[in-house]
């Protein structure tokens, strides 16, 4: 059997058993009934009103009343689930002030030490906020391994200028787990992240997409084409293995190489050309085949030309 | 009076208008409005600023200059009863590198946003030219030069050429994005939300362009940039407690106004074949984008969630055909063109489907499939001939290519939190890439990626983050021919030999096996203490591949340090990052018609690349609410060494081809980068405080190929004496600002 036919007989075995062990697990109430009830809301009896929290909570009150969904949720909240303020999040705190504070029985705190689960903290969040640009997150890397909105997000006051960041920035917030990434930045050769032009999420969506390494796009080079249009062609003549993946050359988060090169030219370019004469020689360092732009200083249109006697990209 | 100066004067004289009129409306309407905001206004001096030339790299992508400034400038109006607001935030005022965001609303219900923004691009201030523009993209020479040059002996043009390029004038090779984004959102009602976002981005200017004239006349020159994309994105959501919707359409359209680069060849100055008066190259033609999305998600009981997206996509570029040639001489009939324009279009079809599950608390499912088809629908058109570089006619049929490849990717992946503190993760995912056999070598590659994850939180304030996966790519069939088959029309013709090496095997679309590592741990034994340390190495075995790629390994450790001993009054941060890229590759020098197989010319290249970023800072209240220190010091260092050698010297041809075949070590490029930052900041009240800073930035290159770069180099490389370059370099520079700044917080 060739590849494609052992592999799809293995895809659907696969997702037929998948399926069937999702259907038995959902299906089977009795046996998760004990986990459905330990997830439901209790009754709306439990709740005290965000005035009783503010009693002792003064402090957290006050800066969360100047966020944006402080304001909403304290002053014009657009339903009943936001009308219930501070236990919109947190959970009916009746519990809590009956015991002077004592209990936290029934309580999300989502601090550091909650033993919430995380999926059960996050499914408060994504009770509002599953549209959008959050509409993949089951299933994206960061679900998988188990990220708390709170990760990055500090929602009860205004550390960034926007979005409640955890940090002032976002490549502060993301180059706590991404430390290579934050490092980056300092290439010599760099997109405009550390003069603040750019930051992560002009190319990523944190919270989940569909395509590899959370981006926004379809692809690799829809993304960059967003602003680099004058690559997209198509081309009289194309350069396939850029117009399949600009990453095949380019190191979008900062590279010691010009043009944000992984490899030097013209070494970068020899990995591929092996065909005769000038391509397949070592060179000396002082040759128009490596100084200055080394292959591109002929072979400029490497992205593509629509000239008509533009195929090695010399016009 | 410059525009940094007026714009910042307008800005501040709009935040006092706004002000007085907040006052006076505060005695009348006090609950109506509330003004709030902070303005920073300041002058900077340097101690040591880099000369013009020094500072392309200081101001790659920003403007420094001397003088006032207007740094910072936020206002907020929010209604008394916080259910609108507007926002306005402006950067680096009038400066080359401006930025305003504009937005407002209702929170939670409308918003619309306008930004400005003006990112500056510098790629060398060493440029000179002796080439003049007379019109957009035209270049000439003065025509004395071009007829002594094709008068002049082969051998007595260099000398005219040095002699001409000494005096070339300083160019501009710097480009500026300016974009205006405008977006408005609202949700009418509850469970609709509705957006709309206009980008346009206007990027004008020069960026250096390599032209030839075949391998002996090289001309470079700063290619006009005149280009704009505009970008319209509509979306609408629809959303349900257990059903979302969306649909949008983007639409991208690429305009660029310089559609030709037309150069006068130095050394003839009239048409000839094999010596044209003048060059011309196709500048990147129009194209437009269309894309239509949709996608949705159902949740399904027991946690489950399923969720699709289908979308496709329109390219289409039809920009006319220019001639084979400007060269008047060259006027086959074999170059008549086989269409007016290339008639160009992609359609692109993407879907996916993932489902996810968490039928209890501590198993996680996953399993998804994706599709990518790039179905290239332009016409393959057959040229009779083409024009080398406009010198002569190359009577070859070639064929355009119509490139079409589709991309698969499926998998499945289960976590299993063992026990509140413990989580294991393991996953299996496939790639398959199916491309277009005539154009590509490998018709089909197929990978699969086994991977594991283990999360662990021993204790409170310890986090281990673990994954390992091993995948194998591997392609059914590889064809070495399909290199001449993507454009040669009488493949069967052709002298093969010359063809691309039997055994050499492309890194994007050879067999490999690739390992990767990646660690990552969380410490926080108190509120005031954390320490992230972490390791990743990956290594690609293009095991295959006789020719070509060989291995490619990177691996890189760092850590992050905060600390705050005396909180909330020290607090110190300590970055480091030590990265190594370390590839390997071979081939084999072949030159026709003796020495296309000779096995002493192979020769080995491993480029190594090692980089070491630190940081770090300080922050001190040296006296609370009122006198706080920050210094910071980042520095990166980058090393990258282009090393060759043959496995065996290199014999069997003549002494030239042994010479040509032997492989040295390039120098080895160094950067370095630092900036040390102290800055001073002194509260007078709650709302007025006054900061000092002192910055030192210093920046060293060392790359041999453009230490020496300058528009004639005859004088290091003999066979470059007729061509011109640029002379673009990136200069060393060294920095030293104060600066002093109020600011006024309301």
């Amino acid at each position: 059997m060739e590849g494609r036919g052992r592999f799809l007989l293995v895809t659907v075995v696969g997702g037929v058993m998948g399926l069937l062990v999702w259907a038995v697990l959902a299906l089977n109430g009795h046996v998760f009934a004990a986990a459905e009830e330990t997830a439901s809301p209790p009754g709306p009896s439990g709740f005290v009103g965000s005035e009783t929290c503010r009693v002792c909570h003064e402090k957290q009150y006050a800066r969360f009343a100047t966020t944006t969904m402080g304001k909403l949720f304290l002053k014009h909240p657009r339903n009943e689930k936001e009308a219930q303020g501070c236990e919109s999040c947190h959970g009916p705190g009746k519990l809590h002030a009956e015991s002077s504070g004592e209990s936290y029985e029934g309580l999300i705190t989502f601090s550091k030490k909650d033993p919430t689960p995380v999926d059960r903290r996050n499914s408060v969040c994504l009770g509002c906020h599953q549209k959008a640009a959050r509409l993949h997150w089951q299933g994206s890397v960061h679900e998988a391994r188990g990220l708390a909105c709170t990760a990055c997000h500090r929602v009860m006051e205004n550390h960034s200028e926007r979005y409640q960041l955890v940090k002032p920035t976002q490549i502060e917030t993301c180059g706590q787990c991404h430390l290579q990434r934050k490092a980056q930045q300092m290439r010599f050769s760099h997109m405009p992240l550390r003069e603040g032009k750019m930051t992560c999420s002009s190319c990523h969506n944190p919270h989940g997409t569909v395509g590899d390494a959370l981006l926004k796009a379809n692809s690799v080079n829809e993304l960059c084409y967003s602003c680099h249009a004058e690559k997209r062609g198509p081309f009289l003549w194309e350069h396939p293995p850029a117009m399949e993946n600009c990453a095949n050359c380019h190191e979008p988060h900062g590279s010691n190489h010009e043009a944000m090169l992984i490899t030097a030219k013209p070494r970068l370019c020899q990995k591929c050309h092996m065909e005769t004469r000038h391509p397949t020689q070592p060179h000396n360092p002082a040759t128009r085949f490596v100084y200055n732009s080394s292959c591109t200083n002929c072979h400029s249109m490497i992205h593509g030309s629509n000239h008509p006697s533009g195929r090695a990209y010399q016009r | 009076m410059n525009d940094r100066i007026r714009f910042s004067l307008g800005y501040l004289l709009i935040t006092a208008l706004l002000l007085l009129a907040n006052a006076v409306s505060a005695e009348t309407e006090e609950e109506k409005i509330r003004l709030s905001g902070e303005v920073e206004v300041g002058g900077r001096v340097f101690i040591d600023r880099p000369s013009e030339e020094d500072r392309g790299k200081f101001e790659e992508y920003r403007e420094v200059p001397a003088g006032p400034f207007l740094e910072n400038l936020h206002l907020r109006i929010d209604r008394a009863d916080e259910n609108y607001f507007l926002e306005l935030r402006a950067r680096e005022i009038g400066e080359e590198d401006q930025n305003i965001l504009l937005w407002g609303g209702r929170p939670g219900r409308s918003l619309f946003e306008f930004e400005w923004d003006q990112t500056p691009h510098t790629y060398s201030n060493t440029g000179r030219s002796p080439f003049v523009e007379t019109s957009p993209g035209i270049f000439e020479l003065p025509d004395l030069l071009q007829t002594t040059l094709e008068g002049a002996a082969p051998a007595a043009r260099p000398d005219i050429l040095r002699s001409f390029l000494a005096a070339a004038p300083p160019i501009d090779l710097k480009s500026r994005w300016d974009t205006a984004r405008f977006l408005w959102a609202a949700s009418p009602y509850p469970q609709l939300h509705l957006q709309a976002e206009y980008t346009v981005i206007y990027k004008h200017g020069e960026r250096p362009i390599g032209t030839t004239f075949l391998f002996t006349n090289q001309v470079e020159l700063p290619e006009p940039i005149d280009q704009r994309i505009d970008d319209l994105k509509l979306t609408a959501d629809l959303t349900r407690e257990n059903w979302q919707l969306q649909i949008g359409y983007d639409l991208s359209l690429f305009q660029n106004d310089a559609d030709v680069l037309v150069w006068d060849n130095p050394l003839s100055a009239t048409d000839a074949a094999g010596a044209p008066s003048r060059g011309r190259l196709d500048l990147p033609p129009d194209n437009v984008a269309h894309t239509l999305h949709l996608a949705g998600a159902v949740s399904l009981p027991r946690r489950s969630r399923l969720s699709g997206t289908l979308s496709y996509s329109r390219r289409m570029q039809d920009e006319s055909f220019i001639p084979h040639t400007i060269n008047t001489a060259l006027s086959d009939p074999v170059l008549v063109l086989p269409a007016n324009s290339l008639d160009g279009e992609v359609d692109i079809w993407t879907a996916s489907l993932r489902l996810t599950s968490r039928p209890i608390q501590s198993v996680g499912l996953k399993s998804y499939y994706r599709f990518y088809g790039f179905n290239n629908k332009t016409p393959e058109w057959i040229f009779p001939a083409q024009v080398r570089t406009d010198l002569s006619v190359l009577d070859e049929e070639v064929r355009s290519s119509s490139i079409n490849y589709t991309k698969e990717n499926a998998g499945a992946a289960a976590d299993w939190r063992w026990v509140s503190s413990l989580s294991l993760g393991v996953g299996y995912d496939w790639t398959r890439w199916n491309r277009d056999d005539r154009h590509r070598e490998a018709p089909t590659t197929n990978e699969h990626t086994p991977k594991v994850s283990f999360d662990y939180t021993p204790i409170d304030g310890l986090l281990l983050r673990t994954s390992y996966s091993r995948s194998w790519r591997r392609n059914g069939d590889y064809d070495p021919f399909a290199h001449l088959a993507h454009t040669e029309v009488d493949v069967e013709g052709l002298d093969t030999s010359q063809a691309q090496h039997l055994l050499l095997r492309k890194y994007d679309e050879a067999d490999r096996d690739r390992s990767r590592v990646d660690l990552l741990a969380q410490i926080s034994p108190k509120e005031t203490l954390s320490f992230t340390p972490s390791v990743s190495y990956r290594k690609d075995d293009y095991k295959n591949s006789a020719f070509g790629l060989q291995e490619d390994r990177n691996w890189a450790a760092g850590l992050d340090l905060s600390w705050s001993p005396v909180a909330p009054g020290i607090t110190f941060y300590a970055s480091y990052m030590r990265e190594v890229f370390d590839a390997l590759q071979r081939a084999r020098y072949r030159t026709p018609p003796s020495q296309l197989e000779n096995p002493t010319y192979d020769w080995v290249a491993e480029n190594e690349d090692k980089v070491d970023t630190v940081g770090l800072a300080v922050n001190v209240v040296l006296v609370e609410s009122k006198v706080d220190l920050d210094l910071s010091w980042n520095a990166s260092r980058a090393a990258g060494s282009m090393r060759a050698a043959n496995p065996v010297p290199p014999a069997g041809g003549t002494a030239a081809q042994n010479s040509s075949a032997t492989a040295v070590d390039f120098p080895e490029i160094i950067e370095r980068l630092q900036r040390l930052e102290a800055a001073l900041r002194y509260s007078v009240t709650p709302a007025l405080f006054w900061r000092v800073r002192y910055i030192l930035e210093k920046f060293n290159i060392t790359d041999f190929r453009t230490d020496e770069i300058q528009p004639f180099m005859g004088d290091v490389d003999a066979s470059a004496g007729t061509s011109v370059y640029l002379g673009a370099q990136i200069r060393d520079y060294t920095a030293q600002i104060v600066s002093f700044a109020v600011g006024y917080r309301f």
